[in-house]
């Protein structure tokens, strides 16, 4: 059997070294064990160690393989080499700095994600033993709970794109939700205040890029439109 | 569908407050003063051999807090007896970086790692066998010659991901010695730890032998030893009774 490779176009740029930032083109060669987007890619780093992406647990936990794979936001590791068409055009996310090579400036984006205070807040005495919730309560918590911060749907999003240093973008607000969602948490009315402005929540225009992006099949689209349910009844 | 490795048992030995505790003056668990660890890469030895699910979190959650304030209350004290940084405190780290930008026809970092991971699979993995621990010893001894060997092309200063794996290799090759090494001394089955000619026995239940072998692995990098000590059984609260070792039947 002849062996599988695939045929790449990388965007490729060190600052230390590159003048501007040009496309690759390089074929490798894959072992029969190699199965998803990121072993061809550690393959490719085998060969030339200069490739830089960032990646950890390899298993779509992390977040940290985040790229812009044939046009689309996606993590490398759960993208199946099977069936990707090639050549497989591989760019840094859109809309966020390019540090080097695949691997971007998040600052921005964790900004945003901070901004909402992605944490429970309840200044009640702790019970004796935990705050509970009842089963239907935690129901509302899921599909918001499980995002892993990649960061492809905000930076799939043009209102992100446009303004990412006033519009919280779909991974902050679907953790907005997942707070507001929260029986346990107290700070309902400041959590509205805190997105209450023209650019915070109400830059989204249900575009639904994000929920095209999301490798977890999440839906940011909805959290945002119960969040925009809230404030309208919090202000009738 | 292959078996990998989800959590490290074990670690740089630690009390529940987060000091690092090493044997010293027949005590083996003395503080080293102003040295803390807590989370995966410590040792509070909560988990026994067999670390279960959610346990980790005690590790975050619990000892992290822990650690943290004790480190804080500690440092604000001013009571830790700290020597004064040695002048040539940084040469070990920059030793390290000068010996990776000037090696020629080193060893591939993917390739080492590759057979490392591989060797650990084969040689310590879900089942062990005395064979092939004692074939592991040698060759993860051998691959962590050529770990120090190894050479990189990419000698750039922006976010260089390839000098980094070299480092995090190096310090992989050392928990791989580690695990290799404990694990073929250790002649029983304990918790994760389970060896082939160590099955489960009336004598030997899950094939444990208590009285020779209840007792921690510590290993040292230099001259890759191996020492032992007591296993505190013992609740820190007072009024609580210890658990009875006993079979484990799930």
């Amino acid at each position: 059997m002849s062996k599988r490779s695939v045929h790449f176009k990388i965007y490729r740029y060190d600052p230390d070294r590159d003048e501007k930032p040009y496309m690759q083109d390089i074929t490798i060669e894959l072992e029969p064990s190699d199965k998803k987007l990121l072993d061809a890619l550690m393959r490719l780093k085998g060969k030339d160690d200069t490739m830089s992406f960032r990646r950890s647990c390899r298993e779509g936990i992390c977040g940290s393989d985040a790229m812009n794979i044939n046009g689309k936001n996606g993590l490398a590791c759960l993208t199946a080499l099977d069936g990707l068409e090639q050549p497989v055009v591989l760019r840094p996310l859109p809309g966020l700095p390019v540090i080097r090579d695949l691997i971007v400036d998040m600052t921005q984006f964790f900004k945003q994600y901070h901004s909402i205070k992605p944490y429970l807040v309840n200044d009640n005495p702790p019970p004796e033993r935990e705050r509970l919730q009842s089963p239907e309560d935690r129901e509302e918590l899921n599909g918001l709970y499980e995002c892993i911060l990649c960061a492809c749907c905000s930076t799939s999003c043009p209102s992100f794109w446009w303004n990412p240093d006033k519009f919280v973008g779909p991974a902050g607000l679907l953790a907005a939700y997942r707070f507001l969602a929260d029986t346990r948490d107290e700070a309902t009315n400041e959590r509205l205040d805190n997105l209450e402005d023209p650019y915070r929540l109400f830059r989204c225009h249900s575009i639904m890029n994000c929920v095209d992006a999301c490798p977890k099949g999440l839906n940011p689209t909805r959290a945002i439109g119960k969040i925009k349910d809230m404030m309208v009844a919090r202000a009738v | 569908m292959v078996p990998t490795a989800h959590y490290q048992m074990g670690g740089i030995p630690t009390d529940y407050s987060g000091h690092v505790v090493v044997p010293k003056d027949g005590n083996p668990n003395t503080p080293v003063a102003g040295f803390y660890a807590a989370g995966e890469c410590a040792c509070a030895s909560v988990h026994g051999a067999n670390r279960l699910g959610t346990n980790s979190l005690l590790d975050l959650l619990v000892f992290g807090k822990a650690a943290g304030e004790t480190a804080v209350e500690e440092l604000q004290g001013g009571q830790l007896p700290l020597r004064p940084l040695p002048a040539d405190a940084a040469d070990f780290s920059l030793a390290r970086l000068a010996r990776l930008e000037s090696q020629i026809n080193g060893e591939s970092v993917f390739e080492v790692g590759q057979d490392m991971r591989r060797s650990m699979q084969k040689h310590a993995g879900v089942f062990r066998f005395d064979a092939l621990l004692k074939e592991g010893v040698s060759k993860i001894k051998e691959i962590a010659e050529r770990a120090g060997r190894t050479q990189i092309g990419d000698k750039s200063k922006v976010w260089n991901t390839a000098r980094v794996e070299a480092l995090e290799l190096d310090n992989l090759i050392e928990v791989a010695k580690a695990t290799m090494v404990s694990a073929e001394a250790r002649k029983e089955s304990r918790g994760a730890h389970v060896r082939d000619d160590a099955p489960d026995t009336a004598e030997f239940p899950n094939g444990r032998n208590d009285t020779v072998w209840l007792k921690h692995t510590l290993w040292y990098s230099e001259g890759n030893r191996l020492d032992y000590k007591p296993v505190n059984l013992n609740p820190l609260n007072e009024g609580t009774e210890p658990i009875a070792l006993a079979k484990r039947t799930y």
